[in-house]
């Protein structure tokens, strides 16, 4: 059963660098292990869990193993008071008591926020004997390993986490609504199972990041009360699994390969699609020009200096280059069911992919 | 004896007064090593120099040139604390007098540099100034401090630079410069060379007789050998300018000239040129026809006009300030430039254009070089009469000040009325709206609704334009008649990230978690609640903050998540408590309960009873700046010279 689950998340290790270096489509929900963020803690505290015993840490000491007893666990936040049982907590770090904040984190991968208030809590010791734990405390507690760890109710649809040092929950399925992304290209909407992942860019950024499924990359603010997402709108970050919640926790978003075209814009957006149009209207050097947009291997732009009409400097199949000015003052870029009108001075480039602009070669 | 005591209390007053001057002691160079382990060695001229066998980049970092002449300094001196080595230059280099100011930031493992530059002339002076770095060894390679791949300039919301070791010196730390706010109005120029030395360029226009500063610093940062981009970025959180700039006094700021931020400044000076496309007017037209040959005398035409992507328009040649025709610019569009402020591109329609020299000899012009009509003679630049709208093809457009539009923000949408708009900018891709600024002083990010806002053009009647697409710039009539400092509200206000300012009042009750429980803070009772969080403790838990309260006393702790609501002039906002940086009320609101109890404490300060008049003073006192403005108002009006000397008194002690 061990190995088998070991296997499973080995599997899941070794296939997600695959994934993206062959763009293959991604399956729905990989193997990864639930208890990632306890192991993340277990990381950062030094500590290794072990089947046997639970460890205890108080600040600037060396953990102790032993056992935690307490009765009546309640977590409660704002108007909530929720009822705990100790054999369904995996660790808690934070602060025990009214008035204080700590996080409990589950056997099954959620996360709970709120004032931890428990009544004879105890840690048991083998040379120390009972340590009675005061009410208000603060400590770090990693629990036993148990044949319950990692196992949830149902398969979740999304991992969820609402804010900094705050909940982390599995959802039993998707917003219906989609959502509304508020970018610098204008306004998608996006239904969220095309969504692979989002987190909340750090300040000064007001937005978010959000990754698609088709491997688009986009900087937006976020319309997430209105689609009916829980926490009120608030969310740091979301994945469909727990493997990309923590890579979406260290800043990097789903590995995902674009197939077709790239446009990368002049801020950190990346979007997947492809041209809209059959030819794209220049003038070059007051002469007026028509390119196949197929026969385009990679476009980039350069700003005019006083702000005026950038320059495309376009690459093309059979070696060709062409530095030319648009007619246009957007260009036309499919995208999903989309077409959009992109300012040209939002596009920083255009790419083709490699294999398919060799393919074309003479 | 009595005589005695007041001279000595009068000196001890006025001593108190004074600002405390540190001792100062010459400086010695020697090796200082901050908490981190860092080593630095700072010379007589404020460079630094690898002086212990320690693996480190340094080489010849900080070293400070104005023009071709290297600052240097007889005797720099040192506070008796150790915390700030101060230099000054020996007499003015270039008319300009130079003192470097040097704290050892000892908790965060760098050096901060404050450079002062006087100028001792009595004209005004624009200067290069440069601050060279070399490194021992090439440099593996540089990142901006947002983690991209550093090779040319700052781009928006980059501050700094992170210089990576080279594999000579794997084990040396990296070194972090920190050059300047995100953002800043005029951000440096920063020159890669072979990458073993870097040079910051300053470019300092500086009146007669003012000064400017420069903050700026260097740090040691200890990474693994093949860092992350985004590892990078995190390293150089700890050092980013707000940390460099905490503790500095308010003058220092004010005159820190990389600091200041680009808040969509109303930069009149850019709508009305003094230079057209590289040229000033003179009294006479000026025919340019390349850098050596310009023509003067007299340009006419039967009339003047042309057609664009608007649509074709006349106007009268006593409007136009300058002409171009397209085949001498790179973009081959014909430009007219008009003295309200408006440009245009497109075909110029000028029959009969012909330049009449001064010496009598007439050119006639079908595609005019650049023609510079002559400077009219009302004052320039001319007050706006309406607002004008930037399209990114650098078109400029005249348009009535009427109607409104809808943008979105970070929290939703809102409808805004023209006339209420100061400025308004294109999305820039680090916060991702553009900013707005409204005449009560909010400053708001915003992008404007995709789809198209007919706006009545001054030339063209109304036209519709897509503001999200094609604007870059809006500046309305209200620019030249706000201050251009952007000075602190005197109404309620909410500072948030991204350089936003909201003019309202709070109305959620905000719950602070204190060590000893949460305590729910009406907002009128706050007068600031300000982010005081550590960055190194950014992402360790929640923020930080004090409230520092009307009734006297501050409370510290983190702020429960949610949304404050801020409900300013025409305009309510739902923000995230995640974007607050500061909150103030500069002024009290004070319950009418609390303004009768005031009004009967004034009235029982001149009760005939001596201990009803102290327990009256005392009580006021403690209501401290709640009871301002009652008292202000009770000595204008009072008679009995107790009463008077009672309510001088609690004024005083308020000051």
């Amino acid at each position: 059963m061990i190995f088998a689950r070991l296997l499973g998340i080995m599997m899941a290790c070794a296939v997600a660098p695959c994934l993206a270096q062959t763009g293959e489509k991604a399956p729905p929900m990989k193997a990864a292990d639930p208890l990632a963020l306890v192991k993340a803690l277990c990381d950062t505290l030094k500590i290794e869990r072990t089947r046997e015993q639970d460890h205890f840490l108080l600040a600037g000491s060396t953990p102790l193993k032993g056992r935690l007893r307490a009765r009546d666990i309640h977590l409660r936040a704002g108007d909530q008071d929720r009822a705990l049982r100790l054999e369904e907590i995996a660790a808690i770090t934070g602060s025990s008591g009214e008035g204080t904040g700590a996080q409990v984190y589950l056997r099954d991968g959620t996360v709970l926020s709120g004032a931890l208030v428990w009544k004879e809590a105890v840690f048991e010791n083998d040379t120390l004997g009972n340590i009675r734990l005061p009410e208000r405390t603060t400590l770090h507690f990693i629990m036993h390993q148990d044949a319950t760890d990692g196992r949830m109710d149902f398969v979740p649809a999304g991992i969820l986490e609402v804010n900094e040092g705050g909940e982390v929950m599995a959802l039993k399925e998707l917003p219906a609504q989609p959502m509304r992304v508020r970018w610098a290209g204008g306004e998608l909407q996006v239904p969220w199972r095309e969504i692979a992942g989002l987190r909340r860019l750090p300040p000064p950024a007001l937005g978010h990041e959000v990754a698609l499924k088709d491997g688009s990359l986009v900087e937006a603010w976020l319309d997430l009360a209105a689609s009916g997402l829980p926490g009120g709108g608030e969310c740091l970050a979301f994945a469909t699994n727990w493997s990309d919640l923590m890579l979406l926790k260290e800043g990097k978003p789903p590995a995902i390969r674009i197939a077709g075209l790239t446009l990368q814009t002049t801020g950190h957006s990346v979007l997947a699609g492809t041209w809209a149009g059959d030819a794209l209207k220049l003038h070059a050097h007051g002469v007026p020009v028509s390119v196949r947009t197929e026969d385009i291997v990679s476009l980039s732009i350069r700003a005019a200096d006083d702000g005026g009409t950038p320059t495309l400097v376009i690459f093309m199949h059979g070696s060709s280059n062409l530095s030319a000015q648009p007619d246009s003052a957007t260009l036309a870029w499919r995208h999903s069911d989309v077409t959009l009108a992109l300012p040209w001075h939002l596009i920083a480039s255009i790419n083709t992919p490699k294999k398919a602009a060799e393919k074309k070669q003479p | 004896m009595k005589r005695l005591y007041l001279l000595l209390f009068c000196l001890t007053a006025a001593l108190a007064q004074q600002p405390p001057q540190a001792a100062t002691v010459p400086y010695t160079p020697a090796i200082i090593t901050d908490k981190k382990g860092g080593e630095w060695f700072i010379e007589q001229n404020g460079g630094l120099q690898r002086n212990s066998s320690g693996a480190s980049m340094l080489g010849n970092c900080m070293m400070l040139q104005l023009g071709s002449q290297q600052f240097y300094s007889p005797q720099p001196m040192v506070t008796a604390d150790g915390r700030e080595i101060v230099m000054s230059s020996p007499q003015p280099m270039n008319g300009v007098s130079i003192t470097r100011r040097i704290n050892v930031l000892e908790r965060e493992g760098g050096l901060r540099y404050v450079e002062e530059f006087t100028n001792t002339t009595t004209r005004d002076l624009t200067l290069t100034v440069e601050i060279r770095h070399g490194f021992n060894n090439q440099a593996k390679g540089f990142f901006s401090d947002t983690g991209r791949g550093f090779k040319d300039p700052l781009q928006l919301g980059e501050s700094g630079i992170l210089a990576l070791p080279g594999t000579d010196d794997a084990n040396a730390p990296a070194v972090l410069l920190t050059l300047c706010a995100p953002g800043v109005s005029t951000p440096p120029r920063v020159t890669l060379r072979n990458s073993y030395q870097v040079s910051v360029l300053h470019t300092l226009t500086l009146p007669a007789g003012q000064s400017a500063a420069l903050v700026h610093g260097i740090a040691q940062i200890k990474l693994s050998p093949g860092v992350k981009p985004e590892e990078a970025a995190k390293a150089c959180r700890f050092f980013a300018m707000p940390r460099l700039t905490r503790g500095l006094p308010k003058a220092t700021l004010k005159m820190a000239v990389n600091l200041e931020v680009k808040t969509g400044s109303r930069g009149l000076a850019a709508w009305f040129p003094e230079a057209l496309w590289g040229v000033v007017p003179e009294s006479t037209d000026l025919l340019v026809l390349d850098a050596s040959s310009r023509l003067r005398g007299r340009a006419s035409a039967r009339s003047a006009g042309m057609t664009c992507a608007l649509g074709k328009v006349e106007v009268p040649w006593d409007s136009l300030a300058a002409v171009t025709g397209g085949q001498h610019s790179q973009e081959r569009r014909s430009w007219l430039w008009l003295r309200d402020g408006q440009r245009w591109s497109g075909a110029l329609d000028l029959p009969g254009l012909k330049f009449s020299l001064s010496s009598g000899a007439d050119l006639e012009l079908s595609n005019p070089p650049k023609l510079i009509l002559a400077k009219p003679l009302e004052a320039t630049p001319p007050p706006t009469t309406h607002a004008l709208l930037e399209l990114w093809s650098g078109d400029r457009i005249a348009f009535v000040v009427a109607g409104s539009f809808d943008c979105d923000t970070p929290w939703g949408r809102q409808t805004v009325a023209w006339a209420d708009v100061v400025t308004l900018t294109a999305p820039e891709s680090w916060t991702l709206g553009g900013l707005l600024q409204l005449q009560d002083g909010t400053r708001l990010r915003v992008m404007p609704v995709l789809g198209n806002v007919t706006l009545n053009t001054k030339s063209f009647g109304p036209q519709p334009f897509d503001l999200s697409q094609q604007m870059r710039h809006v500046i309305t009539p209200l620019a030249a008649k706000m201050p251009e400092d952007d000075a602190e509200p005197a109404a309620s206000f909410v500072d948030l990230s991204a350089d936003q300012l909201l003019v309202g009042r709070v109305t959620t009750t905000l719950t602070l978690n204190t060590h000893e429980g949460s305590f729910p803070l009406a907002p009128n009772n706050i007068r600031e609640l300000r982010d005081i969080t550590e960055y190194d403790d950014v992402e360790r838990g929640p923020r930080r903050f004090q409230a520092d309260l009307w009734g006297g006393g501050s409370l510290t702790g983190s702020l429960r998540i949610g949304t404050l609501r801020v409900e300013g002039r025409g305009h309510a906002w739902e923000v995230p408590t995640r974007h607050l940086l500061r909150l103030v009320n500069p002024v009290p609101v004070t319950a009418s309960a609390l303004m009768r109890r005031i009004g009967q404490l004034i009235q029982e300060l001149g009760n005939a009873e001596w201990k009803t008049r102290e327990r009256a003073s005392t009580e006021l006192r403690e209501m401290g700046a709640l009871a301002r403005g009652s008292l202000q108002e009770a000595l204008k009006t009072a008679t009995d010279a107790e009463v008077t000397r009672r309510l001088e008194e609690l004024l005083a002690a308020l000051d």
